[in-house]
């Protein structure tokens, strides 16, 4: 039934069996081979320059999240200082005025 | 002969899973899995847009995506063939959305290109047939060209191509059926049927 006769209609079957005969796996050029080779190593060296500063960000952070609570707190001393210090002046002012 | 097909399927994945986890520590590794698919990717590709330059540039961005994105492959399920003809998916639609292009297959091309080479005394009969054939792929709808793609020039079973097309594998049996039966009706109509 699946058989072809010369001038007759092909059958569904024959359809499948001419598709599977004629889309086949395709072999990538050689120089597709060679490029992509080439690729991954350009890229590979990219990737290790590109890792690099993000393993520095995230040591500058942790750095900084270590450092940040000391800034934070030697700008709080240092603003009462200046606060009082002011205090201080002005009232040592207001009491010469007087 | 199931159980069979089974192990085999298991033994490749294994494989694979070995080569990844290479590759992620290693890039160098990396060269092993695109040897390993990349005749599977480039199949696709060239079915796909019918062109051998843009064929290359689109398999070689496959492969440079994949590279940069392996550590974000996780084996669930999807095996690493199927990730990376999701990819090839995604940048031949991505392709024909950019540039509205339709297939631009040369025939003589096709001949050319055909896995390891025709026979110089095939007979006519069999040239026409095979251009025949490629026209009608050509002429259906991107979804069921897949789906033949997969199934044949891939030889991948329905689960398989499910894994890529994200649809069950029943889905996958009846449109890979109505896609031959699209041929098999454009053969007939050419045949002045």
């Amino acid at each position: 039934m699946s058989k072809r006769r010369p001038g007759s209609r092909r059958g569904y079957p024959r359809t499948v069996g001419l598709v599977r005969e004629y889309l086949r796996p395709v072999d990538p050029p050689p120089r597709l081979v060679v490029e992509i080779r080439d690729l991954r190593r350009v890229f590979g060296d990219d990737l290790r320059v590109l890792e690099e500063p993000v393993r520095r960000r995230r040591s500058g952070k942790a750095f900084l999240a270590l450092i940040l609570p000391f800034f934070g707190m030697a700008s709080y001393l240092l603003a009462k200082h200046l606060l009082r210090r002011q205090d201080g002046v002005s009232s040592e002012s207001m009491a010469a005025s007087v | 002969m199931g159980n069979g097909t089974k192990r085999e399927e298991a033994a490749l994945a294994g494989e694979d899973r070995e080569l990844i986890s290479r590759a992620k520590q290693d890039r160098q590794a990396f060269d092993a899995l695109y040897e390993k698919y990349l005749k599977r990717v480039y199949t696709y590709i060239y079915y796909r847009v019918g062109d051998v330059e843009e064929a290359e540039d689109l398999t070689s961005n496959v492969f440079l995506q994949a590279f940069l994105h392996l550590g974000d492959y996780e084996y669930q399920g999807v095996s690493f063939s199927a990730w990376l003809l999701r990819i090839a998916h995604n940048m031949v639609a991505n392709w024909y959305r950019d540039r509205q292009k339709r297939r631009t297959v040369d025939l003589e091309e096709w001949g050319e290109l055909e896995a390891g080479g025709e026979q110089p005394e095939e007979s006519m009969e069999r040239e026409e047939e095979r251009e025949l054939v490629r026209w009608a792929v050509g002429c259906l709808p991107p979804e069921k060209q897949q789906a033949l793609i997969l199934r044949f020039a891939e030889d991948m079973k329905h689960k398989e191509i499910a894994e890529v097309m994200g649809k069950s594998p029943g889905a996958v049996k009846v449109l890979v059926h109505r896609s031959l039966l699209s041929v098999h009706w454009l053969l007939r109509g050419r045949e002045g049927g």
